[in-house]
């Protein structure tokens, strides 16, 4: 019996956030406009609509649309989601057009603030991730009964765009080949979960990038490691991974999460990485208590490549000129160093059905060429520390 | 010996008032035609969870749910799953969010259920023993508290 169904829903978060340092900039992802005053309301506030079609037994159909301060003037950017889904059996589907990558816990419902515990996905953990969420492709989809629990096991295929913020300037991504293998096992109370991505850069549009034209024309007899450099640099081609482990926990009272994750690059704009963090709650009544620590570093020391030696012969238009580029490519490539620790606690008050309330406070110690996950304008960097108080208000609805 | 008996005779009262305070007995209920006989724990918990969106034998199934903080509803859930009405809500906003499944529809009385459920063939819900109906079949009881 064919049923055509039609089901509009929402959610939404209004957020306010203090930042105590005033010369970084937080922005929960590349992808959103980091604020540049102490009080926004703009870092944490948005609404989505979803539209969910169920045509018939085998086939169905998503849509959702999210706005929020997004650095990206596209409009074709606020669509998340957009896909049909068949399901040829119980165990099996197929999704194809716009899905979520699903590279970590939070991916597929970060925006969902009345979804999870926190004011907002740990940056630490999901800044990176969260700004290459949205994959254009298809996927495919198992579940089964496991040893007492569900295994979840999905596999997808697809490419990305993305237009981020950072340094305060802006670039834009393209990754073609982006593959995702997500595995999850759910019991009652604990779940685990496993995955593993890669995904090859097609294009970088970022004005440091005009330095690898730079380097390419230097001549080899002049300065040999020119070349090193500019390859190293140069995004086109580039593979990025990504692993993460992660388990939950979640019964009566107690609340617990935590992931741990490895992103893997030799593009030297983009450094491997170590990320991860572990939260704890308490439920009171209506009320949840939390604490969080998070972590993330960069895998090896910053990259330096040997400055050009060059003769005496060489003129003095053409020596400084080299001496500028390689000053300006080794400052790049050192840009998206990451290197943070933070500390968070905060309490979740679902105060109505649907409504919710939460007050954080991150305290956050940024180690000396670390600070890639804000949006700073200076080069010379210091170890710093910043402390965020958010009040946030999320909610959901269905019409 | 006389301890002993003393410690059942208060086991077996704080099953009394258990029972007590979570009300009367849930049923896990279908519609008559339905095919299905039986399910087990781990069956209902896929279909009121959202992990699948059909019954053990393929046929689709849809769920029904009771209206915020009704007593039964907290119940149910604290019996299925051992979770709160606003963990269930955050864990729905989760599924639904990130397109996975839509929750159940929500009726807003035990009596609009009886009387959605007797019209629906696919349909599942959870029901206090005292509105059991002939137009509906039991598939699931919990095991007394």
């Amino acid at each position: 019996m064919a049923e055509a169904d039609l089901k509009v829903s929402g959610f939404g978060t209004l957020g306010g956030i203090y930042n105590d340092n005033d010369t970084l900039n937080f922005h929960r992802a590349f992808t959103l406009k980091a604020t540049d005053t102490a009080w926004s309301w703009k870092s944490d506030s948005l609404i989505g609509v979803q539209l969910n079609a169920s045509l018939d037994e085998k086939f169905d159909a998503v849509g959702q649309l999210v706005l929020k301060d997004r650095v990206s003037d596209r409009f074709n950017d606020n669509i998340e989601l957009l896909f049909m889904r068949y399901r040829p059996t119980r165990d099996w589907y197929v999704r194809l057009g716009r899905t979520h990558a699903e590279l970590y816990m939070l991916s597929e419902y970060r925006n969902v603030g009345y979804g999870y515990l926190w004011a907002r996905p740990i940056p630490e953990f999901y800044a990176f991730s969260s700004s290459i969420s949205q994959v254009d492709g298809v996927d495919v989809g198992f579940s089964r009964r496991v040893a007492g629990g569900l295994l979840d096991v999905k596999l997808g295929y697809g490419k990305s765009n993305a237009v981020f913020e950072g340094l305060n300037t802006q670039f834009e991504i393209d990754l073609e080949d982006v593959w995702v293998f997500t595995s999850q096992l759910t019991f009652e109370a604990w779940s685990l979960r496993l995955a593993a991505a890669q995904a090859e850069v097609d294009s970088f549009t970022f004005k440091a990038i005009g330095l690898v034209d730079g380097l390419n024309q230097v001549p080899s007899n002049l300065w040999p490691q020119a070349s090193t450099m500019a390859s190293d640099l140069t995004p086109e081609g580039q593979i990025l991974n990504y692993f993460a482990l992660g388990a939950t926990y979640d019964s009566d009272s107690w609340v617990f999460q935590s992931e741990i994750g490895y992103m893997h690059s030799d593009w030297s704009f983009l450094q491997s990485f170590y990320s991860g963090y572990a939260s704890i709650g308490y439920r009171f009544g209506d009320a949840t208590l939390y604490g969080v620590v998070a972590h993330i570093e960069n895998q090896n020391p910053p990259l330096y490549y040997q400055a050009p030696n060059l003769s005496p012969e060489v003129p003095p238009e053409l020596s400084s000129a080299i001496g500028e580029l390689y000053a300006e490519s080794q400052l790049a490539i050192n840009l998206n160093r990451v290197h943070q620790s933070s500390f968070s606690l905060g309490v979740r008050w679902d105060f109505y059905p649907n409504n919710t309330l939460k007050f954080q406070w991150d305290n956050i110690n940024i180690e000396e060429g670390g600070t890639a996950l804000w949006s700073h304008s200076f080069t010379q960097e210091i170890d710093t520390q910043v402390n965020l108080f958010s009040i946030n208000y999320s909610f959901i609805f269905s019409l | 010996m006389k301890s002993l008996l003393r410690c059942l005779i208060l086991l077996f009262g704080l099953c009394i008032i258990g029972q007590w305070v979570h009300g009367e007995e849930l049923l896990v209920v279908v519609h008559k035609d339905n095919g299905i006989e039986q399910l087990t724990k781990a069956q209902v918990v896929d279909i009121f969870m959202g992990r699948y969106i059909t019954f053990p034998n393929g046929q689709k199934a849809k769920a029904y749910d009771l209206a915020p903080k009704s007593n039964d509803k907290a119940q149910f859930y604290k019996q299925l799953v051992n979770r709160s009405e606003a963990q269930i809500n955050a864990y729905w906003a989760r599924l639904l969010f990130s397109g996975r499944s839509s929750p159940p529809v929500t009726v807003d009385s035990p009596e609009r259920l009886v009387e959605a459920l007797a019209q629906s063939p696919q349909g599942i819900a959870y029901i206090p023993s005292h509105y059991m109906t002939d137009k509906l079949k039991v598939v699931y009881r919990f095991e007394a508290l």
